[in-house]
């Protein structure tokens, strides 16, 4: 067996080898140089807009609660305007994680469910037909595109799903879906793979939408662990002086042995809403270090936040305690500001919520 | 935001065409992708230009760019993901002779293939940067036994994509 040292030695070698291979020609500082142009001018229209935007505040929440009186959430409360959510993907797509596995959707669609086996050994299609929109709010609209996920939206569950021909295209990631092509007729046709563990399907009338989107399916391994062992801790800097540029939103579940946690969610935000939450969390009422030790079984999200320099934060949220709890162990209540910077799109469609976090339009509500 | 005054806009021109080769390369390793280097590389200098004049007084340049291509890496790639595997793998098998001996530099590459990106981003730090394990953590935002662990693995890897494995068999 070779010594450590030549395995490293070969490593070196075989490393400078390939970093030969760079293409050192292109014309990067140049395309830097106009980025950073683009990035001076939109700063500076973004101020000279944030005086308008401040008196257009106002009707803006009228014509949005006005907009909610016809979803399925709560209209009758005021809504807090989302800090807004990072770009998606180059050419109007973006990504959807669920355990090891990512897609790319069209960046319309919404967030809803997919079939999952139930205690009779039934696979079950649960949610009426509800559709999470970015904000966080359901509307039930066969008309609306969306990507499901083995998740219960309500109590409201459909055995005939497998057949039905659907009025909107869909995704299925991780469904208890047989692979295969099903004929739905009319043009429509699903189609499941799988990727590793984990199920795609695709239904659409459209070929070329349904090929672009499964042979997008891929393995990753990035922000987010896809499986934990143990709950998420929350870790990195304390610092008074941290300024985070941007916050990758990682959400979990209990898998199907409850023995440890698999991501249902990942998302990137920018750093608007770092920056929010920073400021939120340290304002929020701190509830002890360990006021919830021992919460287990539930649902988790870590939030990762990255500043210069490498510096990082993770604030983690114990769904069913339920807190946010900084790195120095402290936890604090979850409520409107300490939620609605992170909370955002698909996240309400596959974390529960907590009688305890009274924020509107954002989870799973109790009890379905 | 300032715009760059000309001082410091002709010491970042003199840095950059002394330095930019280099970074594309090591982004190249870290990322494994021609299209994501230059992502890396064009993301940090982007941030890096308007500040330039505090980076290049304050601190190594070199150092601060190299950090936030890494940054840039870890936390932007999703953004600008194309759809192609990291690194080309190399068919050692396809159209081969099964019992030729398999060069040591493929295997170094089709481990790096299939490393994770924060393991990757570890192992190219420690064995193309060699950097030390407290910066590579620092680096990549984990604790220095997390760093640690990452090469170790990297390093079974290769044993075991060189045919050998734990035991010395």
């Amino acid at each position: 067996m070779r010594p450590v040292h030549d395995l490293e030695q070969a490593f070196r070698a075989g490393l400078a080898e390939l970093a030969d291979e760079a293409d050192v020609t292109v014309p990067v500082v140049a395309r830097a140089r106009a980025g950073a142009d683009r990035r001076r001018r939109r700063a500076a229209l973004a101020l000279s807009g944030v005086a308008a935007a401040v008196l257009v505040l106002a009707g803006l929440s009228a014509a949005l609660l006005g907009r909610h009186d016809d979803t399925a959430g709560p209209a009758d409360k005021p809504i807090q305007p989302s800090p807004s959510v990072a770009p998606s993907a180059p050419g109007g797509y973006r990504l959807e994680f669920w355990h090891d596995v990512a897609i790319y959707v069209p960046a319309t669609w919404g967030w809803g469910s997919a079939p999952v086996k139930g205690g009779s050994d039934a696979v079950l299609l649960c949610g009426g037909g509800q559709v999470v929109q970015a904000d966080g709010s359901r509307r039930v609209d066969p008309g609306q595109p969306y990507v499901g996920r083995p998740v219960a939206l309500s109590s409201h569950c459909d055995a005939h799903w497998s057949d039905e021909r659907p009025q909107a295209p869909y995704v299925w990631l991780g469904g208890d879906v047989p692979t295969g092509t099903v004929d739905l007729g009319g043009g429509w046709v699903r189609q499941t793979t799988r990727v590793g563990d984990v199920t795609v399907s695709v239904a659409t009338d459209d070929a070329a939408l349904r090929r672009s989107i499964l042979t997008s399916a891929h393995r990753v391994a990035g922000a987010c662990e896809p499986r934990l062992g143990t709950p998420p801790a929350a870790a990195g800097s304390t610092s008074a002086d941290f300024v985070p540029f941007s916050m990758t939103v990682c959400a979990y579940v209990p898998s199907s042995t409850r023995l440890d946690y698999d991501l249902a969610y990942e998302q990137e935000l920018s750093m608007g809403p770092a920056k929010y939450l920073v400021d939120a969390v340290a304002h929020a009422t701190p509830l002890g270090p360990s006021s919830c030790f021992g919460a287990s079984g539930g649902e988790w999200a870590m939030l990762r936040l990255r500043g210069d320099g490498g510096a990082f934060r993770d604030y983690v949220v114990d769904m069913s305690c339920p807190s946010i709890a900084d790195p120095s162990g402290t936890q604090h209540e979850l409520g409107n500001e300490t939620v609605t910077p992170w909370a955002v799109g698909g996240i309400n469609a596959v974390l529960h919520g907590n009688p305890l976090i009274d924020v509107p339009y954002r989870f799973i509500p109790s009890g379905g | 935001m300032d715009d760059l005054r000309p001082a410091a806009a002709g010491a970042f021109d003199a840095w950059a065409s002394a330095r930019v080769p280099a970074l594309l390369r090591f982004a190249y390793v870290v990322t494994g992708s021609q299209a994501e280097a230059e992502d890396a590389v064009q993301a940090a200098l982007e941030r890096a230009l308007p500040r330039w004049d505090r980076i290049a007084r304050a601190e190594d340049p070199d150092a601060y760019v190299r950090r936030m291509v890494v940054n840039a890496h870890v936390s932007l790639w999703r953004r600008s993901r194309r759809h192609e595997s990291p690194v080309p793998l190399v068919a050692l098998t396809e159209g081969t002779d099964p019992a030729e001996q398999v060069t040591t530099a493929e295997a170094v590459r089709r481990v790096c293939a299939h490393l994770p990106r924060r393991q990757r981003a570890a192992v190219a730090l420690r064995f193309y940067e060699d950097r030390d394990y407290a910066e590579i953590a620092s680096l990549l935002g984990c604790s220095e036994a997390t760093a640690r662990s990452y090469v170790h693995r990297a390093l079974q890897a290769l044993r075991r994509e060189l045919g050998e494995d734990e035991t010395g068999a």
